[in-house]
């Protein structure tokens, strides 16, 4: 009798040892499925992060490619005026046909100055990256450098714009962006002040060699006079605005 | 043969003394003798006409004028009386010698007969034969000239002397006839048989009672033309003949010939032929073009040539122009191109048109330098179109000013933002009387000289001043309770003054719209600016007025009191901005080859923030390696701030621009500063304004801040809030 009682304490102490263990290995496998769950939620946040500061990244190129399509415009498709330049403007602006010399800048050098405009200004637009500091991440932040190409339909730009990203133990490395934005009204009216410099003879300029094609994309060129000999164009296309600002291209000939 | 001899010697004996003894008888026969030298009237068949003395003839009634021996030395035809002039025989006359005797009246018997009026006559008694036998004055017969069946003939014209009495003319060293007198022509006295030239001014009346004063137009065959290589005057047309003739035609309804020019009151056709060239200078005065103005010292005023227009149009190479009168429907006219491989040029004004196959323009200067003379000439305003396509329209003002149109819609300009119409009436704004008469309530001063010599040799405003000033007052009646006086110069410039605006030519061309900064290229925006100005300056008065008998602490604050603090603000904010001290950094460590230094506070915090604010970044700009940052710069101001920085133009201790400038910024830009917007409704408000300029304050206000929006919500919107020292809601 005694031996079966012991017996039936064995079991008893087996049947906890064994619920102990089960109770162990789920314990563990809970743990790892949390952390495992933790990590996920992690890695998603740092997903969503990622994706966030991407675009926002993005849609700031965006808008300073835009700003540079409307400013440089106005310059003659240049951010930094080149050196045939007139000088008594409050607006300068380029020469592109000087004493018969064809200076009409080609369209990688019109991407090349939208570039430019887009490293030179775009920290305006990314403010300090400001909101995303007030989440915690502290940023660092290189010079962007940017590489454009225009073509008939659109402007692409590719930023190299080393950003990185940390909080707590979590850093987030970004190089490379690309956005492309259409532009064919601005290509257009680079093709129309082309098509202007093709057909002007020193200060005489035929105008129906034209024309037709400013009434077809709904432009209205402008003349204005200036000082020595020189004549000032603007191009303005009706239907092509940024920030409510019609886009004018504005270039000189001498 | 002696006997020969013997009988010779005798029959010359006898012969000799015959001789002797008729002489003998014959001197020695006192009674009767015939004396055949002198003539008797008693017996005049007597006279030896061939060796008589014509002397001796004091009675010519029997002379027997058949039997002139015009031969006979003594014979001088002056001495015949002139009652016998008809049986002179001029030509007899002539060959003898003694044309030149023939008095005026015998040469007028024999006109026809007598070669060279010039050479075998006295000229001076043919000018006088021909007078009395036709009445046409001759001041000259040239080097020939001879007259058959009625007709003069020189060298180079023919004249028909009947039915042209009072007529003067002269034929010239070349044989040219010219016709001086009558001082008017009729057409219809011109025969097939005239060729000659109407060198003076005389007026041509055609058939259809049309009258050109007319001066060097030819005559051939009784066709006008001008000759090669001189120009003629037609009414108010020079032409210019190349090295072929041009045909005038003053009846349309001729069939035109050759190079050619047709003209009458309400048309004129141009056509060229092949390697020609047909030069037509419309002058001044001429109304198909619309060269006149207003002189208003009659009632109603009546046009005068206006010698400021300027106009010349060249057809070349077989090329031909139509230029139709559309007065009726009150248009400029309408100039229809033909090409047939050459060319048209019309140079007006400052503005130089090439039609050919393509339409070109060589683009006009600008008023150069700041001050001083100016190329003042106005166009001609038409419009041009080519090859049949009335859709596709070249049009110019008087005004110097341009555009292309397709379908109506203009492609391409060259007006300075003004309008270009093919209304005459808007056209024929030239002067300043024609201000003064449409605007009585505004002085308009007509240019004088000044001390500073801003208006050498201008006396009178272009047309483009003209016509910005009729497009700006247009529908702003009641404006002359602030702008009383008009002052014009030739100045790159305009400026405000108490009841009163200069304008500069210079300001209204558009050379000038280029170089200041923040507006655009509209003139009409230089005059609405300095408007704003007229009133700020004229709220400054009346606060003056209005504040007399409130004592000086309880003063109102002033408009540009306001302006200032709220331009304060706005600056002190940017100097505050992060980003903006950062830019001062980097401007700051720019190593070129001066350091950029901004101003210190020192200077007067105005000041300080003018020269950092307004000028400094376009001097960045400008300078070399320094001009990213100059870019950055402006950038800034203008994201941070929303206003041009050119309103910070610092003067007299306030912000002068910021008022004018910030009107014009689009409403969205505006919406930045509500109490800019709020300030520049209230300005308004305070001057009790007429209803226009009240509905424009109030809609500019409201498209800044709409009733409905955010703003108006939440804080108090609508006039007279901040500044209403004398503000009528």
């Amino acid at each position: 009798m005694q031996k079966r009682g012991q017996v039936t304490v064995f079991i008893i102490l087996g049947i906890a040892l064994l619920m102990f263990a089960l109770a162990l290995i789920y314990l563990n496998s809970y743990l790892a499925t949390q952390e495992v769950k933790l990590n996920e939620e992690n890695e998603l946040q740092n997903i969503l992060f990622e994706d966030s500061i991407k675009e926002y990244v993005h849609s700031c190129i965006l808008s300073t490619t835009e700003a540079a399509i409307l400013a440089n415009s106005y310059s003659g498709g240049y951010f930094i005026l080149p050196e045939k330049s007139t000088e008594n403007l409050f607006d300068n602006v380029p020469y592109y046909s000087l004493n018969d010399k064809d200076l009409i800048p080609s369209n990688q050098t019109i991407a090349n100055e939208i570039a430019k405009y887009v490293d030179a200004m775009l920290n305006y637009c990314m403010d300090n990256f400001t909101s995303f500091q007030n989440q915690g991440y502290k940023i660092s932040e290189e010079k962007p450098q940017s590489k454009a190409t225009l073509t008939s339909k659109k402007i692409i730009i590719r930023t190299n714009y080393p950003l990185t990203f940390s909080k707590g133990s979590s850093t987030t490395q970004l190089f490379n962006f690309i956005i492309s934005t259409p532009a064919p009204d601005f290509h257009q009216n680079i093709i129309m002040a082309r098509k202007i410099i093709e057909n002007q003879d020193k200060e005489v300029i035929c105008l129906t060699c034209f024309s037709n094609l400013a009434f077809e994309n709904d432009m209205v060129v402008n003349i204005f006079s200036n000082e020595n000999d020189t004549s000032i164009f603007e191009i303005e296309n009706k239907n092509y605005l940024i920030n409510n600002e019609n886009v004018r291209l504005r270039f000189a000939t001498k | 043969m002696k006997l020969n001899k013997i009988l010779m010697f005798v029959l010359i004996i006898i012969l000799v003394s015959i001789s002797i003894i008729a002489t003998n008888h014959d001197t020695s026969t006192p009674n009767p003798v015939i004396d055949q030298n002198t003539f008797n009237p008693d017996n005049p068949n007597n006279f030896n006409y061939a060796q008589g003395d014509y002397a001796t003839i004091t009675d010519w009634k029997n002379v027997d004028f058949d039997k002139i021996d015009y031969n006979n030395p003594s014979l001088n035809l002056n001495n015949i009386p002139s009652e016998y002039a008809e049986k002179v025989d001029s030509a007899k006359a002539i060959l003898s010698g003694k044309g030149k005797q023939l008095t005026a009246e015998q040469i007028s018997y024999d006109l026809e007969k007598i070669g060279d009026l010039v050479n075998d006559v006295d000229e001076a008694k043919a000018r006088e034969a021909i007078k009395s036998k036709t009445g046409v004055m001759v001041v000259s017969l040239g080097k020939e000239a001879k007259i058959e069946n009625g007709i003069l003939k020189s060298k180079e014209g023919s004249f028909q002397l009947e039915g042209k009495k009072e007529w003067e003319i002269t034929v010239d060293e070349n044989g040219v006839i010219q016709v001086l007198k009558p001082a008017t022509i009729n057409e219809k006295t011109v025969t097939k048989q005239d060729s000659f030239t109407l060198t003076k001014d005389i007026d041509y009346k055609t058939k259809r009672g049309e009258t050109y004063t007319v001066q060097q137009l030819s005559f051939k065959n009784g066709q006008a033309f001008v000759k090669p290589g001189t120009t003629a005057q037609v009414g108010y047309y020079n032409i210019v003949a190349g090295k072929e003739p041009i045909n005038i035609y003053l009846d349309s309804t001729k069939k035109s010939s050759g190079n050619y020019v047709s003209i009458s009151n309400n048309h004129l056709d141009i056509k060229s032929t092949t390697d020609n060239t047909v030069k037509v200078i419309p002058q001044p005065g001429n109304k198909l073009f619309n060269m006149v103005k207003r002189d208003y010292s009659t009632k109603p005023p009546k046009l005068v040539p206006s010698e400021k227009d300027t106009m010349e149009i060249t057809v070349t190479n077989g090329d031909s122009l139509k230029v139709e009168s559309r007065a009726s429907s009150g248009k400029t006219p309408l100039v229809k191109h033909n090409h047939d491989g050459g060319n048209v040029k019309i140079e007006t004004g400052r503005l130089d048109i090439a039609v050919g196959k393509e339409l070109n323009v060589k683009l006009p200067q600008n008023l150069f330098n700041y001050e001083g003379v100016i190329d003042d000439r106005n166009s001609v305003a038409f419009e041009l179109v080519s090859k049949g396509n009335l859709e596709d329209v070249f049009r110019t003002s008087s005004s110097n000013r341009f555009e292309h149109l397709i379908e109506g819609e203009p492609v391409l300009k060259r007006s300075q933002g003004l309008e270009v119409s093919d209304s005459i009436d808007v056209n024929m704004m030239k002067t300043t009387a024609d201000l003064q008469a449409k605007f009585p309530g505004i002085k308009f001063n007509k240019p004088d000289i000044d001390e500073r010599n801003y208006n050498f040799n201008y006396r009178e405003i272009t047309a483009n001043m003209a016509q910005g000033w009729d497009q700006w007052l247009r529908e702003k009646p009641g404006i002359e309770k602030y702008v009383k006086n008009v002052y014009f110069d030739t100045r790159k410039n305009a400026g405000a003054g108490f009841g009163r605006i200069t304008a500069g030519e210079r300001t209204m061309d558009s050379a000038t719209r280029n170089d200041k900064p923040g507006r655009g290229h509209n003139v009409l925006q230089t005059l609405d600016h300095e408007f704003v100005h007229v009133v700020d300056i004229y709220v400054s008065d009346k606060y003056s007025s209005d504040v007399n008998s409130i004592s000086k602490d309880k003063l109102p604050p002033k408009l540009s009191d306001l302006y200032n603090q709220e331009l304060l603000k706005i600056g002190r904010e940017l100097s505050e901005d992060p980003e903006f001290k950062r830019l001062q950094q980097d401007v700051n460590s720019f190593k070129g080859s001066r350091k950029v230094n901004f101003a210190k506070l020192e200077l007067g915090e105005k000041k300080a923030l003018s020269y950092n604010l307004h000028y400094l970044g376009n001097g960045l700009k400008k300078r070399k390696g320094a001009e990213e940052y100059g870019q950055r710069y402006e950038n800034l101001i203008k994201r941070k701030t929303g206003l041009y920085p050119y309103s910070f133009t610092y003067g007299f201790k306030n912000f002068p621009e910021v008022s004018a400038t910030y009107s014009e910024l689009p409403p969205e830009q505006a919406r930045r500063h509500p109490n800019l917007a709020q300030l520049e409704y209230d300005r308004v408000m305070n001057v009790n304004p007429p209803t226009w300029m009240e509905e424009k304050a109030r809609k500019r206000y409201e498209s800044i801040l709409p009733p409905d929006g955010e703003y108006c919500q939440k804080n108090p919107c609508g006039p007279c809030i901040l500044y209403k020292t004398n503000c009528k809601k």
